[in-house]
């Protein structure tokens, strides 16, 4: 029977389709002799051996063959071998060469060759001994979950270093892509699969590419080489293949990997083709947190133009890393043009004499973190001192600015001698004190300008006092805010008593830090105030500016009193102006203002304003610090009510990836982190990977909380909604009848969450019998019940339509 | 363990893992073959598992196991077919025609008529299309796994669907044996489409307030 063909379908194609998935036959109980059979006819098979490697389980496989896992019995080590198929052993000549040139080469970032040889039976294919690398794909490691774009990055630096080396044995890699970047697990991620992807039967040899303008024509053979469309570079489908030609593909690699998208948004590789040729990749809109800089790195390197992008990868390295950088502060004396420009003076002629100080100054702790950490501190030091001195040219650095240094180096001391006091288990305990003093970096704009109005009148009395802040701030440093509070407490009387209004300020501003420190939000919210007057009438913009930005913080989190925090935001913004750019202020600003906005019902501001908070955290070197994964934390929780998931996901990753550095793998801050990205990931229809986050979030929770917390109910209320996205209906209904038992015991019957559980149930019930669906009913009707009690009209309209829609469909 | 961990300890000579995996798919497997051969499935489905464990080139960068495994098992059935027939091509002949008594096993075991129907309307398509309907509606594959299976673009499956859809309708149409029965048959899956939107979730939206 030959069929005519029809296009396209009259009717509602639903119907038909619901017809085919009823027709579907089953046949559980009529399989029994049939798989016995099957069974019997499957034997086990013996080992393969390659040479003299036994192969083992096969670990991936291309166009061109299978990697296996395999035994070297003679040197009793695991490897890795890249078995041909046939083929492909028309390329085995060049393939065979190109590998013995990669078994010389030593890169930390591509996989080490240790043999190339041909199989003796008819076939002779050849076949490659590789080091056997343990780790995902960057491929998988994408498609698991949205990365952060400074860990892609790291990635990226990595494989263009080690394709760097192979370029420099002339060997160019010709498919670069996720799939050919391994993130071993020993943290350096390689490069495997050089010079292997080429279209079967293209191997004509007649012409060369040369590497670069001054190299002679190599080993390298051109052709046209199709390796993985998507990835090439558009001189590549007519061209040969050059090291500017790995750039561009691993360019559209690290796109993908910031984006989540490839440059060109296209069907068919026809149509890819055209594009790559005729027009310019574009930044997607949602630019998911990548800076600028990056940007501009990748888009270069995806010039249609080889001679545009990158001069080579090295270039390339050298600008990621710039990049990844640069996002750290810079002294504020001057603008960021200006501090290139200095530095470079200061580095490359002779310091003005006696500006420039030695390193003695610093004593070295004998632990060694504590000295790293110094070090660390001291290189910022030194740094901001060389700038300092080459921006005073001939004359000194401003004195106001060389006492600032000087009190910086006598908190470094004050630090060293209280931690010398501590016993080891504290000592073990501690985070890099180092981190939170004043930066060095504000001793351009010290607060002590030598201005007409801050008169010393009694100088002595004013070093004692600036030597017992340095000594509070050593136990700030140390977080311990209880005996600072004892010591400031009279300082700051003392320092009233005085009358240096910059010191006033200061000590005030430590004074109120402390209280917030110790919870005391009341004593906390009228010390700020007293320190932003102060400030206010000294001029000290800067510091008026941050107490302003704690007020804005302090109404906006702790007193819920909105109509103040507007205020205070008016005011730090007032004082921001006129101050300029300050890091560590703008950090609580922007944390405050999200609060704010929340609350006011602005959630799209407010994810900005998180987001402005998290790269001033980025600025000041917070990045990894347990506060900043609070903001990504919050800012995750914004993003998914903003039905924003992808970000959503991203903010939510690393903020689990931070609480497991700062708090513990096992912490309820990731665990809270973890339902985020859960969250997100549902929101994203990538139901599986949700259902997995949920499930480590409920174990961190069940192990962690009492068992009638409520954060527990709502993990199992997850674990219901993903199990239920996923049709597993009896262990949705399971999690969420436990769930519905904590929120009634917790919450009486009538709270919100009840009514999210009953929908929930009501959803995993309608898939069931008649008298689960009238059940379902019933869960929707009191869902319905409890939004309308609660004032949410529109949740509960959504639970009655479910209902109605059900009941339409019961007999 | 995930399909793609047992294929490879089954072909490391772990037996288990090859018993779980054969259990997995056996049935899927059985109902490929059960509405396009007119006898026992039974040489074919072992023929399918064998070559799953025996073949070389193993997954080849295919995005999951059942699109590896159905491949297998259309070749096995293409060349199955090619054996019994010269003239045989997927695009044009269908399984209807192949068939020597007009029922297939799959039809032994359905008791309901609208369902019988359902079963000879696709052994009336070429077979190529009938296999594509099949995967998406009974075994759930998408559009790129199905390309995978059938090694044409997604794209050309998108038209391959709407044409085996089309060509089904048609069919329905004609073997119907009154319009009454067809109409029956019809009005009876309402429901289901229901059930199928409440599943894809554009009913019942997953968020959470």
């Amino acid at each position: 029977m030959i069929l005519r063909s029809m296009d396209g379908t009259k009717g509602d194609t639903r119907v038909l389709e619901a017809q085919l998935v009823a027709g579907r036959p089953r046949f559980a109980g009529e399989l029994g002799d049939l798989r016995d059979r099957v069974l019997a006819g499957i034997s086990t098979r013996g080992p393969r051996k390659v040479g003299r490697y036994r192969l083992g389980r096969a670990i991936g496989s291309g166009a061109f063959g299978t990697v296996y896992e395999a035994d070297d019995p003679e040197l009793q080590r695991k490897v890795a071998i890249k078995l041909f198929a046939p083929s492909a052993a028309a390329q085995s000549e060049r393939v065979l060469r190109e590998a013995r040139t990669l078994a010389t080469l030593t890169s930390d970032n591509v996989v080490h060759v240790f043999e190339v040889g041909t199989l003796d039976d008819a076939t002779a294919s050849p076949y490659l001994v590789m080091e056997l690398v343990d780790g995902p794909t960057l491929r998988a490691h994408l498609a698991a979950a949205p990365r952060p774009w400074r860990e892609m990055v790291t990635v990226v630096i990595a494989a263009a270093r080690g394709l760097a080396a192979a370029h420099r044995c002339g060997v160019v890699h010709r498919d670069v892509k996720p799939d050919n970047i391994i993130l071993a697990t020993d943290g350096r991620p390689r490069v495997v699969d050089f010079g292997l992807a080429r279209a079967v039967g293209d191997d004509t040899e007649n012409s060369h590419a040369s590497l670069s303008d001054d190299q002679e024509p190599t080993l390298t053979p051109a052709g046209h080489v199709l390796g993985t469309p998507a990835y090439m570079a558009p001189e590549a489908f007519t061209g040969p293949c050059t090291p500017r030609s790995d750039q561009y593909s691993l360019c559209v690699t690290l796109f993908e990997a910031l984006f989540g998208v490839r440059p060109f948004h296209v069907r068919s590789t026809d149509e890819l083709m055209r594009k790559v040729g005729e027009e310019d990749a574009v930044v997607p809109r949602d630019r998911r947190g990548v800076p600028p800089a990056v940007i501009t790195i990748v888009m270069r390197g995806l010039s249609r133009d080889p001679a545009m992008r990158h001069r080579d990868l090295d270039a390339l390295v050298v600008a990621l890393e710039r990049a990844q950088r640069s996002r750290r502060i810079v002294p504020v004396v001057l603008g960021a043009a200006g501090v290139l420009g200095v530095l470079a003076i200061a580095v490359g002629s002779a310091s003005p004499p006696g500006c420039i100080t030695s390193d003695a100054v610093w004593t070295r702790p004998d632990d060694v973190t504590l000295a790293a950490w110094q070090a660390e501190y001291a290189a910022r030091w030194h740094s901001t001192e060389q700038t300092l001195c080459a921006a005073a040219g001939d004359a000194a650095m401003p004195a106001a600015s060389r006492h600032c240094l000087d009190r910086r180096l006598g908190e470094v001391a004050a630090v060293g001698e209280l931690v010398a006091t501590l016993d080891p288990e504290a000592r073990a305990q501690l985070d890099d004190p180092f981190a939170t003093l004043p930066p060095p970096e504000e001793c351009g704009s010290p607060v002590a300008g030598d201005t007409p109005s801050h008169v010393i009148v009694d100088a002595p009395a004013v070093a004692r006092l600036e030597d017992s802040l340095a000594q509070l701030r050593a136990r700030m440093s140390l977080a311990q805010p209880a005996l600072g509070l004892a010591i400031s407490t009279g300082l700051l009387a003392e320092a009233r008593a005085v009358g240096y209004a910059p010191l006033v300020v200061e000590i005030a501003y430590a004074h109120a830090r402390l209280l917030l420190l110790t919870a005391q939000y009341g004593e906390a919210v009228d010390a700020f105030e007293q320190t932003f007057h102060a400030a206010q009438a000294a001029g000290l913009d800067r510091e008026a500016a941050r107490a302003a930005s704690e007020l804005l913080r302090a109404h906006a989190g702790f007193t819920g009193d909105a109509r103040a925090a507007r205020q205070w935001a008016e005011h730090a913004q007032t004082s921001f102006a006129r101050a300029g750019t300050d890091p560590l202020g703008h950090g609580v600003y922007a944390e405050g203002l999200a609060a704010l906005l929340l609350q006011e019902g602005d959630a799209a501001a407010a994810a900005e304003a998180l987001r402005d908070a998290i790269a001033a955290a980025d600025d000041r070197g917070d990045a990894r610090d347990g506060m900043t994964g609070g903001l990504h934390n919050r800012l995750s929780v914004v993003l998914i009510q903003l039905d924003r998931p992808a970000e959503a996901a991203i903010a939510s990753a690393e903020a689990a990836a931070i609480f497991e550095a700062s708090n513990g793998s096992d912490s309820p801050p990731r665990a809270s982190a973890l339902s985020n990205e859960g969250l997100a990931l549902g929101q994203l229809g990538r139901h599986e990977e949700a259902l997995a986050r949920h499930r480590e979030a409920l174990a961190i929770r069940e192990a962690t909380l009492a068992a009638d917390h409520l954060d527990l109910g709502a993990s199992l209320g997850n674990m219901a909604e993903a199990l239920e996205q996923l049709g597993r209906h009896e262990e949705a209904l399971g999690y969420i009848a436990d769930a519905l038992v904590l929120f009634e015991k917790e919450l009486g019957p009538d709270h919100p969450n009840i009514a999210i559980g009953l929908d929930i149930r009501g959803r995993i019930r309608a898939h069931g019998d008649a008298g689960d669906r009238a059940r379902a009913r019933e869960d929707f009707a009191r869902a319905a019940r409890i939004y309308d009690a609660a004032g949410h009209a529109d949740a509960a309209a959504e639970q009655r339509a479910r209902g109605d829609a059900l009941g339409k469909r019961l007999p | 363990m995930t399909d793609e961990a047992l294929l490879t300890a089954w072909r490391d000579g772990d037996g288990a893992a090859g018993h779980e995996l054969v259990e997995r798919h056996l049935e899927a497997v059985h109902r490929f073959f059960a509405n396009k051969v007119p006898h026992s499935t039974d040489d074919l489905v072992q023929k399918t598992f064998l070559a799953c464990v025996e073949s070389v080139d193993g997954f080849a960068g295919r995005s999951s196991f059942r699109s590896y495994l159905f491949a297998i098992a259309r070749h096995v059935l293409f060349g199955h077919w090619r054996d019994a027939r010269r003239d045989f091509d997927p695009l044009t002949v269908s399984a209807g025609v192949l068939l020597d008594d007009a029922h297939s096993p799959a039809d032994r075991l359905s008791q309901r008529e609208d369902q019988r129907l359902l079963l000879r309307g696709l052994r009336a398509l070429p077979l190529e299309l009938q296999t594509l309907l099949e995967l998406a509606y009974w075994e759930g594959l998408g559009d790129r796994e199905l390309a995978e299976i059938v090694e044409v673009p997604e794209g050309t499956i998108k038209s391959r669907l709407r044409k085996a859809r089309g060509l089904l309708e048609q069919q329905l149409a004609t073997l119907a044996t009154s319009p009454a029965l067809l109409e029956s048959s019809r009005l009876t899956l309402e429901a289901w489409a229901a059930a199928i939107r409440a599943r894809t979730g554009i009913e019942g939206g997953g968020e959470r307030r």
